[in-house]
């Protein structure tokens, strides 16, 4: 709040110095003018054009272009700070500096002040506070500032342009009113001085301000983020134990009742097999059920394991509700292609293709900062092939971590093969054999 | 393109001329508006949808303050005349149109049409700002009468310094024997021409620097001193040539046309018969004619620069106006053609009551060697200044001392 009021305190001081600018602006062109209109009427015309180095042009074209050139400068300041494309702000800038010194070539370099204005428009159009730390910027300004200030000396221009000086004109007016015209030509001139070095350090305040709040709420955001990594630390925590108890029990439920069961019998029919045959035989048989239940035990629990949304939905549907749940929550965008519709494909196949996928994306938001990952689906007469590419950072040299090796490890499974290809973002490319 | 090219040349175009109605060389000219009117009359035949206008009543003394006043008012003539010592004034301000590039475009060779100092006189930092309109070198004026009748030869244009100081020295006579001496060499000859015959510059041509201190200065001061003390109880004056006492005196080609013509001559020459010869210089290639040309150029604003361009070209490179100028005013004529042609022959021969017509031969001898008078924005004072001193100097006798002293102070002048 405090700092709004900076704000607008720097905003009224550049207001303010435009303002004595144009005062000056207008000051200057009506000494040209008057000063003509006199000289003409003390028939003077011969004395001046022999103490001046260069004809005037028309004063009263002077005049009004430089009035219409301050104010179409106006206009274009007031539209620059209405736009945010920065771009677009900069080019503007850079027609300003070129109205600016429009101006002050049509006022003969009478005006040097105007230099000033030149200074705070560039300061004041500065929005990105990091870009004043470099050193090219620097660079950049300081070489614009040091001409500008070079070239706003009219003893200096003379060198290099042939322009009429005011003080020859000033010289031509009765003393009496030569000193009031001296005396509000340095008076507009120190003025403009004092003004531009408010107006410069209300902006700097406020700049500082500026940066040192945004220094705050960085320092702010940083803790927080450090409060919530924790929390997930304990989240992942609680939930292996969880799964590790559930699995123990699934263990102890199904193979180990089962196994038990199992050794039991067999130990029966060790017995048995010497005394009655038929009863071995039928003890083996039931072995064989229970063996059987056994299997389809485990594989329910196996089932229990797998993805959720796998048991109810299609594997389409079920990729589609995993990806939707990352670009529902970040500003990722998944363009997502699915050319498989024929396939009919075993569980485990599915299983591994859907964590390959959710391993996939996971590590391109994770590691390579991706906007956009495009996921393509395709097949052709022998093969399946999945090819996953995001807009992320990439990396030059692949290191195997354990994600990617279980991803291999998987597709082993279902007899397939991964490559990875790290220059232009990250490409996954999957191809599995059809069956 | 080519269609707005039409538009333009179908349109009605006002071109405005800056001139002045009496003599650029301060004699008196009764054809005031002769020659304007014939140009104009003659632009408009050729160019019918333009109007060729001027103001009337601007004497040569008003001419500059009318002119500044119109540069100052932004409403400079299109094309104006440039008086004999204006011209670096009007250039280095800016005032004037650079016409480098419509010299170069057109295929008129301006530097072989002029007389070289004529056509350097429009010259400012290596540029073309003017071109040259009429010129008016100076001439030695000689009474034949008075020389043939003290048993003298009449020099011809090659002769020397040394030569005209010994005819000086044997001219100095006290011809009725009462003690005083009643018949003189020269009048009106000063430093400035002595400098010129010694070939030497007093300034650099911006007008920076200056070189009084040097020998031949030394020199040429030197024999003006020695002319001097023929006649320096005397005060010579060119009456005293008029009345037939004077064996020479300088005066300008306009001066010798005006007062060589009727009614003029009748009044003030009448008694003896007279020609001119080149100035005298330490050999005969040294350039010791003084020339003034006026010029004309075009206003550097001008709204018409094509249709200036030949209205420029019209006053400075044509033939018949050339010609037209030479029988309307006194100067010479800028364009060799114009000199050399019968016509202007015919016009010096006729006007020439005197021994020897300034003939086509004499004209060139002095033209090919005739030198501007320097011209940069301080001159007239610089040289005001220097006037004084030297001939407070010759007077005093203290040329050889004082010398380094009126560098020194001129110098400062330049300076600031």
């Amino acid at each position: 709040m405090q700092n709004k009021n900076r704000k607008i305190q720097a905003q009224n001081a550049f207001l303010a110095l435009i303002t004595l600018t144009f005062v000056a602006v207008l000051f200057h062109a009506a000494l040209f003018l008057f000063i003509s209109k006199y000289i003409l009427q003390t028939q003077n015309s011969l004395a001046f054009l022999q103490a001046i180095s260069h004809i005037p042009c028309n004063p009263v074209l002077t005049f009004w272009s430089a009035i219409f050139l301050f104010i179409f400068l106006i206009f274009i300041i007031y539209y620059r700070q209405q736009i945010h494309d920065q771009k677009k702000a900069d080019i503007i800038l850079m027609g300003e500096l070129l109205v600016i010194i429009a101006i002050f070539l049509v006022l003969k370099a009478s005006y040097s002040g105007i230099i000033f204005l030149v200074f705070a428009d560039i300061f004041f159009s500065t929005q990105n506070f990091y870009a004043i730390k470099s050193k090219r910027y620097w660079f950049f300004f300081l070489t614009v500032a040091f001409i500008c200030f070079m070239c706003s000396n009219y003893d200096f221009l003379t060198l290099l342009i042939n322009l009429p000086s005011i003080d020859t004109y000033i010289a031509f007016l009765p003393l009496k009113i030569r000193a009031i015209v001296l005396f509000w030509r340095y008076f507009i001139y120190a003025l403009n001085v004092v003004l531009f070095i408010l107006s410069l350090f209300t902006y700097v305040v406020y700049v500082t301000n500026e940066q040192r709040n945004i220094e705050e709420e960085l320092r702010m955001a940083a803790k927080t983020n450090d409060n919530l990594n924790s929390y997930i630390e304990i989240a992942q925590a609680n939930a292996e134990k969880k799964e590790r108890i559930r699995i123990s029990r699934e263990i102890h439920d199904t193979l180990g009742h089962a196994l038990t069961g199992i050794s039991a019998g067999l130990d029966a029919v060790n017995v048995l097999i010497d005394i009655d045959k038929d009863s071995a035989k039928k003890q083996l048989q039931n072995l064989s059920v229970v063996v059987r239940e056994g299997i389809v035990d485990v594989r329910n629990s196996l089932n229990k394991m797998r993805p959720g949304t796998l048991d109810h939905n299609s594997l389409k549907d079920s990729l589609k509700q995993m990806l939707e749940r990352y670009t529902s929550v970040s500003h990722l965008q998944v363009n997502f292609t699915y050319n498989w519709q024929d396939a009919d494909l075993e569980k485990t196949t599915e299983n591994v293709i859907f964590r390959l996928v959710e391993e996939s994306v996971t590590n391109s938001v994770r590691h390579g900062h991706a906007n956009q990952i495009d996921i393509i689906f395709n097949q052709d007469d022998n093969f399946y092939y999945i090819d996953i590419q995001d807009d992320g950072q990439g990396c030059n040299s692949i290191k195997a971590g354990y994600g990617l090796t279980q991803m291999q490890e998987r597709l082993a499974i279902i007899g397939g093969c991964v490559t990875y290809e790290g220059q232009d973002g990250f490409l996954t490319k999957v191809k599995f054999i059809k069956k | 393109m080519l269609l707005g090219w039409n538009y333009y040349n179908q349109q009605d175009k006002t071109l405005t001329i800056g001139i002045y109605t009496d003599s650029s060389w301060g004699v008196p000219n009764s054809n005031e508006y002769k020659f304007i009117d014939y140009v104009t009359r003659k632009f408009e035949k050729q160019n019918p949808h333009v109007k060729v206008r001027y103001e009337t009543g601007i004497s040569k003394d008003d001419y500059m303050d009318w002119l500044a006043e119109k540069i100052l008012k932004n409403k400079t003539p299109d094309v104006f005349i440039v008086p004999a010592n204006r011209f670096s004034l009007l250039s280095s301000t800016g005032a004037l149109a650079n016409l480098t590039y419509f010299t170069k475009l057109d295929h008129t060779p301006f530097s072989k049409l002029y007389y070289p100092a004529n056509y350097s006189a429009g010259k400012y930092k290596g540029a073309q700002y003017a071109l040259p309109f009429e010129s008016n070198p100076t001439l030695m004026c000689v009474n034949t009468d008075l020389l043939k009748r003290n048993g003298l030869k009449v020099p011809n244009s090659n002769w020397t310094i040394t030569h005209f100081y010994e005819l000086c020295r044997k001219m100095n006579q006290d011809t009725n024997h009462d003690g005083t001496i009643d018949q003189f060499g020269f009048a009106d000859y000063d430093w400035q021409d002595a400098i010129m015959a010694y070939g030497t510059d007093l300034f650099n041509p911006s007008g920076t620097e200056s070189y009084f201190n040097t020998s031949k200065v030394r020199n040429a001061l030197f024999m003006m001193s020695k002319l001097y003390n023929l006649q320096n109880s005397y005060n010579v004056t060119s009456d005293d040539f008029d009345k037939g006492k004077v064996a020479f005196l300088p005066m300008t080609l306009a001066q010798y046309r005006t007062y060589e013509s009727y009614p003029y001559h009748i009044a003030r020459y009448s008694s003896f018969l007279w020609t001119c010869i080149r100035m005298p210089a330490i050999n005969k290639n040294i350039a010791s004619t003084s020339v003034e040309t006026t010029l004309f150029g075009m206003a550097a604003h001008t709204k018409h620069p094509i249709l200036a361009w030949k209205l420029l070209k019209m006053l400075c490179a044509n033939q018949k106006v050339q010609q037209k100028l030479f029988e309307t005013s006194q100067g010479a004529s800028v364009m060799k053609s114009v000199m050399q042609s019968n016509q202007v022959q015919k016009i010096l021969k006729a006007e020439n009551v005197g021994d020897d017509a300034l003939t086509e031969n004499k004209f060139n001898n002095i033209m090919y060697r005739a030198k501007n008078i320097p011209e940069f924005k301080n001159y007239n004072n610089v040289i005001h200044k220097a006037d004084y001193l030297i001939e407070e100097a010759i007077e005093k006798n203290t040329i050889g001392t004082e010398l380094s002293n009126i560098q020194i102070q001129i110098q400062n002048d330049l300076n600031n």
